[in-house]
């Protein structure tokens, strides 16, 4: 059985990957990227959600026989990874935080781009402003 | 998980006290130093254990009965008291939760701003 942090990883992988182009299309067009980007972090968490809902439904004593029918493969095949790959702790935490580092990473790029557009001024000077 | 929770909240609390201060506005220096202070508190906090990593067992198990290690954010004494709930894990990412939608709250300001 795969770990949970394995799943919730996958769920963000595949809310990034649906979203990601869309985002770096705004930021390369230089178009606002709040609403693209809170939109791909909604959708990347939503779905993380959504993966592991088989792992909450077994933690809250739902019989596992249930939990791990192919049904369960609507959970973004929750039961096929399963199957696939046993464990993934460290792998599962390490996709985490490689996740939010980017989606961080996405964010902090949006406002210095926005604080030069706003101040006209070198990227040296943003650290010093609010 | 006690370890790197407690570890990764002093910052944020300290940010998060700055954050107030500001009306709910963060500087991106704050947003920058924020998560790296928090990375650097969280190894800080695991430092005991990572002779386990590299399979120094003896200086692991030594360190580990020293109240000396106290001094990596109380490691020994929350390794003598701590107990194992789902709720650490749900805390800890609240708690990035909690920062990554502060620096995209920053971005839609500034660009409404705009």
């Amino acid at each position: 059985m795969a770990h949970s942090t394995m799943h919730f990883a996958i769920g963000l992988v595949s809310g990034t990957a649906i979203l990601l182009p869309s985002v770096l299309r705004g930021m390369t067009t230089g178009k606002k990227t709040s609403k693209d980007t809170g939109r791909m972090l909604a959708v990347s968490y939503a779905l993380a959600f959504v993966a592991i809902i088989p792992n909450l439904l077994r933690h809250a004593g739902i019989p596992d026989s249930f939990c791990s029918g192919w049904w369960m493969n609507l959970f973004l095949f929750n039961p096929m990874l399963d199957k696939l790959k046993p464990g993934g702790l460290l792998i599962g935490e390490l996709m985490i935080l490689v996740l939010f580092v980017t989606h961080y990473s996405i964010i902090i790029t949006g406002i210095i781009k926005v604080s030069r557009l706003k101040h006209n001024q070198p990227i040296s000077e943003l650290f010093s402003k609010n | 998980m006690n370890h790197l929770l407690i570890a990764a909240s002093i910052p944020f609390l300290i940010a998060a006290v700055v954050y107030f201060m500001h009306r709910c506005r963060a500087s991106l220096i704050l947003l920058l130093v924020t998560p790296a202070f928090m990375a650097i508190a969280m190894l800080w906090a695991i430092v005991p254990d990572l002779p386990r990593l590299f399979g120094m067992m003896d200086l692991y198990n030594q360190l580990l009965r020293d109240p000396r290690c106290n001094i990596f954010f109380w490691h020994f004494t929350i390794d003598n008291i701590e107990t194992d709930s789902v709720w650490h894990s749900v805390l800890f990412v609240l708690m990035w939760g909690l920062l990554l939608s502060t620096a995209w709250r920053e971005l839609m300001l500034r660009e409404k701003e705009l």
